[in-house]
């Protein structure tokens, strides 16, 4: 059985993610913020083929992630997967890049860069035994930028250079390190739809196949590709799963 | 914002090696650029060198401290972010042109420069995000990506050419930040432009 830890597991994506995993077999070490949130995912999945261990850790808080590692792999005996999802709970704010504050460009460093180091970091030495893989979820707007959301995009911008160095330093090791950009249907998208109605239908036209992702069913199964066998020939790439939003990647 | 004027502001902020700042700002100044502080008021063109030579020192990733994290993938992005605000406070009526400079290692990723790439890339996204926001305000923004010898590192592996001899220098550079500020390029914006002979060539 394969094993895999999702940071920011409580919602949204990471939700889906973790849905994803325990259905196709894996056991899942959920990560979140708040331990609420992942008791809840672990009761959800209660009757998956993967078991799924709740764990709290909020990747901003030196020691935490490094914790849920070391108890993931006390339980499952091993690491294959990990996959930085977290992100700062104001990722979906509108800012004016011109006046934005060094607080709001710290909310989203201290999740989307920092604490992708730090969890990386954490599960080098099990990913390492088991020649496992990251898996990172970034965004479109870190491939074509975001005239208001400019602090996210260039946090995800940078994570997707991050996975394309680092698939070049671990790759002699066996680890293999992927992104993947995701446009999804989240609790965050709707409180963003909620502030501007009009970006809703605005955002849904640009979307060749009509609709946002399904967490579940439209983000998880190929985030699962991506840390199986299968894609074992697949690493420093980015694989966008945005129902042809973007395409010129 | 400041009453028209023939005087064209430049201002050129950011680490670079000292050569390589002489001969863009001499090439500038032969184009008519007068230099001043990036706080002065009717900015025409901003010029933001990220081409500290200590950026590209291979470091393991397992070998990267937080403070060697902040350093290269953190403070690079604060930093842009603030001449990118400065510039926009300090911007031009009549138009103004920012163009960023770094290493291309980024676009392709580099073993060793896990922490050093992640910032430049951010950087390079920040960029992109304004030059969207900032078009309308007659704010073009662009970068210029050079090959990684250009400070001093050796290309990685899946950058070798056997045009190496093509790569940029200081004065290649220069030209091409000063097609960049050329009135004609007024449709360029949010690109990404590299001068590495060849080695690249972005998908």
């Amino acid at each position: 059985m394969s094993v895999v830890l999702v940071t920011g597991s409580a919602r949204g994506v990471g939700r889906g993610l973790v849905h994803a995993f325990a259905r196709a077999g894996w056991d899942v070490a959920a990560s979140a913020r708040e331990q609420d949130g992942a008791d809840r995912l672990a009761t959800e999945l209660v009757d998956a083929p993967g078991t799924v261990l709740a764990l709290q850790a909020d990747v901003t808080v030196a020691g935490e992630i490094e914790q849920a590692v070391a108890d993931t792999v006390e339980r499952f005996g091993r690491l294959d997967a990990f996959v930085h999802n977290a992100v700062s709970h104001r990722s979906a704010e509108q800012c004016a890049v011109e006046s934005a504050s060094p607080e709001l460009w710290e909310e989203h460093a201290s999740v989307s860069l920092r604490g992708l180091w730090r969890g990386v970091r954490a599960a080098r030495v099990p990913l390492l035994a088991t020649r496992g893989c990251v898996l990172v979820l970034t965004s479109p707007a870190g491939i074509s930028g975001s005239a208001n959301n400019a602090l996210y995009g260039s946090v995800k911008g940078g994570q997707r250079a991050f996975v394309r160095s680092l698939a070049r330093e671990w790759g002699p090791s066996g680890v293999r390190v992927n992104g993947l950009a995701p446009l999804a249907r989240t609790e965050a998208l709707d409180r963003a739809f909620l502030a501007d109605p009009k970006r809703e239908p605005a955002l849904a036209r640009l979307v060749p196949l009509g609709r946002f992702g399904d967490p579940v069913d439209d983000i998880g199964p190929p985030a699962v590709f991506l840390c199986s066998d299968g894609a074992r020939y697949i690493t420093g790439q980015h694989l966008v799963v945005s129902g042809g939003r973007l395409t010129s990647t | 914002m400041e009453t028209t004027s023939a005087r064209r502001l430049l201002a050129v902020t950011g680490p670079a090696p000292d050569g390589c700042l002489r001969t863009i700002t001499a090439r500038l100044r032969g184009d008519g650029w007068e230099l001043c502080p990036l706080d002065t008021p009717g900015l025409h063109a901003v010029v933001l060198l990220e081409l500290d030579p200590r950026a590209i020192d291979e470091l393991a990733f397992a070998d990267t401290d937080e403070d060697r994290w902040d350093a290269l993938a953190e403070e690079p992005a604060r930093r842009t972010l603030g001449v990118l605000q400065t510039a926009y406070r300090n911007r031009s009526s009549e138009g103004t042109v920012v163009v960023l400079v770094q290493p291309t290692s980024a676009l392709e990723g580099a073993a060793g420069l896990v922490a050093a790439t992640t910032g430049w890339e951010a950087q390079r996204q920040l960029a992109k995000s304004v030059a969207r926001r900032w078009g309308a305000d007659g704010i073009r923004v662009n970068v210029v990506g050079v090959a990684p010898d250009f400070v001093g590192a050796p290309p990685p592996d899946a950058l070798r050419t056997d045009r190496a001899s093509a790569a940029a220098g200081a004065d290649e550079l220069a030209s091409t930040i000063a097609l960049l500020l050329r009135p004609d390029a007024a449709a360029l914006t949010g690109a990404t432009l590299t001068i590495d002979g060849g080695a690249l060539m972005q998908p």
